[in-house]
């Protein structure tokens, strides 16, 4: 085989089996050692603090049925999470509880990553330290819900 | 005489041989990946069917052009519903959730064909056949069409239903047609008997089975681990029947790789998403699906807390691997099932049209595409994109009972699809070219979102960057019907 030829096929092999390889997903390991139980206590306490903020008695009710541990791209992790409606609050308050919420989360080590308003009122946020997420939503009812997730984990934690 | 000297040739080197050996092996891959012989063999029989009958022809691919006649067989999946017209241009489907008052559904997507005599020709329902040549079953064969299943079914006594469901469960359990209440009785019974035999031939019991790990079970199996299908079947089962759970199994066939769960029930509920996953993904992967699907159904309840919603895990067709990905062929494979299941949503739905959503992430987005560019499209009111690598064409070609504005597209920028060399090959460019223009929606992402973070959250380990949820909030508006 001519030296051209040999070198132009080793070349378009090379390079064919180059872009079969891109565009794999990175893997990613887990962004917190916390295992599952671990980790839907920890966003029970997310919340628990965020409503605490908020001004007389707030009911939990939830808006699903329980914790939610939910696939993440790389098995096994997961994410754990669980939403909640803040009942016993009036829907004219509904900005102010959520700048309530917003304010906690700012003086709790949480950043603001997301905020809707006012096309909808929708504000995520996340903590600097654990990377647990919170959201505050309100429906088109004008009911407000709070929710809380974990991080990609392992479900069986990584200590 | 002096004879011409040339340098002797040196011979390839072994590198060189093993790249030659390497591109020809992918060549061969690729060749039978796609499914190529077959396809060939297929479109040739095909030309020569067209040319004898001297008449219209559908392509194998479904695309517009010559078009099969009714009940002739092209060697590709059959679609009895449909003729297209002899323009090769798709007609939409009417507004197929308006049930006639017998419940049945108008056979929207059988317009009117033009035959070569400019004969008006309407293709008619084909009765269904039954099982096993001369010996007739009791249910319909599992190629009949959803409306035809569900007039059986609805024409049953309710001892003929328990004879059929005693005698017959296997061939209606996964049956678009059926009602979700009875494949979901159906399947759990399968589900309890597959664990309880599964147990017995393992020597587990179901607590010492579920103390291991899925690393433990399938990436680094110690003795004594239960098998993956009896981890995850076990698993299922929890979720399933734990106290609230309003689960419906409508498919479980793990000899098939079909696992199609609902959260929530698809027939009662105002609003219906059914989510598609891409690449790698099989049955066993339906724990998993069911959490995402029921981050999006409770997204879709924070927006609008009063209605009922469903979201469906649908792992009904065979994803493919990582080097099928590149291919459509999996998708083309796909696409009838997943239009008979929504066509099935349809039938069996109770009261007034939900409004229905299908949502494709990565290469599923790409079956999406598939059943939606075919001439009978699909029965659904919104279709949502998400890290999609293209859908084969442009999103003006979807056909389905939405417009324009309701076809939703997310992608961002850190969404790995967009830096792969193999995007050309669903047509990336075709779909996100001029997509503002067309007049369909961008789902807003947040800035660090990867391919994997528009349904749950993530944290870059690396970069630390975070991402947000504002993707699952918009998802929720879709379903619930808010956007």
């Amino acid at each position: 085989m001519r030296r051209p030829v040999r070198s132009v096929c080793a070349a378009t092999a090379l390079v064919l089996l180059a872009g079969a390889c891109v565009g794999d997903s990175e893997e990613t390991g887990p962004s917190s050692p916390l295992d599952e139980a671990e980790a839907g206590e920890r966003v029970e306490k997310h919340i628990a603090d965020a409503v605490g903020a908020l001004p007389g008695e707030v009911e939990l009710e939830d808006v699903g049925n329980g914790l939610v541990s939910a696939s993440c791209e790389t098995d096994p992790l997961i994410t754990v999470s669980r939403s909640y409606w803040l009942r016993g609050l009036p829907e004219e308050d509904i900005e102010q509880n959520v700048d309530l919420l917003v304010e906690h989360w700012e003086g709790s080590g949480f950043a603001v990553t997301g905020d809707l308003r006012p096309d909808d009122v929708f504000v995520t946020a996340e903590n600097e330290e654990d990377g647990f997420t919170m959201t505050v939503a309100a429906s088109i009812q004008g009911s407000l819900s709070i929710d809380a997730s974990s991080p990609c984990i392992d479900p069986s934690g990584t200590d | 005489m002096l004879r011409p000297h040339h340098a002797p040739e040196r011979g390839s080197s072994l590198v060189e041989y093993g790249a030659v050996i390497l591109l020809v092996a992918g060549i061969v891959a690729t060749v039978a990946l796609t499914n190529v012989p077959a396809k060939v063999g297929g479109m040739f029989s095909h030309g020569m069917d067209c040319i004898l009958r001297l008449g219209e022809c559908e392509r194998p691919d479904g695309g517009s052009g010559p078009q099969a006649a009714p009940g002739e067989d092209d060697g590709t999946p059959s679609d009895r519903r449909v003729v297209a017209p002899p323009d090769g241009n798709a007609i939409p489907p009417e507004n197929a959730d308006l049930p006639e008052e017998n419940g049945r559904p108008e056979n929207a997507d059988l317009p009117a064909s033009t035959g070569p005599a400019d004969e008006e020709v309407v293709v008619e329902p084909v009765v269904f056949g039954w099982f096993d040549g001369d010996d007739p079953g009791l249910v319909p064969d599992p190629e009949t069409k959803p409306d035809e299943v569900n007039d059986w079914w609805e024409g049953l006594s309710e001892a003929e239903r328990e004879e059929v469901m005693r005698e017959e469960p296997e061939n209606i359990r996964g049956l678009d047609g059926v009602p979700a209440e009875v494949r979901n009785e159906l399947n759990r019974e399968f589900l309890d008997a597959e664990v309880e035999r599964m147990l017995e031939e393992e020597g587990l019991t179901p607590d010492e089975a579920l103390e291991f790990t899925l690393e433990e079970v399938r990436d680094d199996p110690v003795p004594g681990a239960p098998s993956l299908e009896l981890w995850e079947m076990l698993k299922l089962q929890r979720t399933v029947s734990a106290e609230g759970s309003d689960h419906y199994i409508l498919t479980l066939d793990p000899d098939e790789g079909r696992a199609i769960v609902s959260t929530g029930n698809p027939d009662t509920a105002d609003n219906v998403a059914t989510l598609v996953p891409g690449t790698g993904i099989e049955w066993t992967a339906i724990n998993g699906q069911l959490g995402r699907a029921q981050n999006l159904r409770e997204a879709a309840a924070r927006v609008d807390e009063e209605a009922d919603h469903a979201v469906v895990s649908w792992i009904g067709y065979d994803s493919p691997n990582w080097g099928q990905a590149p291919f459509g062929g999996k998708a083309e494979d796909g696409k009838d099932d997943l239009q008979d299941f929504q066509y099935g949503l349809r039938v069996t739905h109770e009261g007034e049209p939900s409004n229905n959503t299908l949502i494709g992430h990565s290469y599923g987005s790409v079956v999406v595409g598939h059943a939606a560019r075919n001439d009978s499209g699909v029965y659904v009111d919104n279709i949502i994109l998400v890290g999609s690598p293209g859908i084969g064409g442009t999103v003006d070609e979807l056909n389905f009972d939405g417009d324009i504005e309701d076809v939703h597209v997310a992608m961002s920028d850190e969404d790995w699809i967009n830096q792969n060399a193999l995007k050309g090959f669903h047509d990336y460019d075709e779909l996100y070219d001029g997509l503002e223009d067309s007049g369909a929606s961008r789902i807003e992402t947040g800035p660090e979102t990867e391919h994997d973070g528009y349904f749950n959250q993530e944290e870059d380990e690396e970069s630390g960057e975070k991402v947000d949820t504002t993707e699952l909030r918009q998802f929720g508006g879709i379903i619930a019907g808010a956007e």
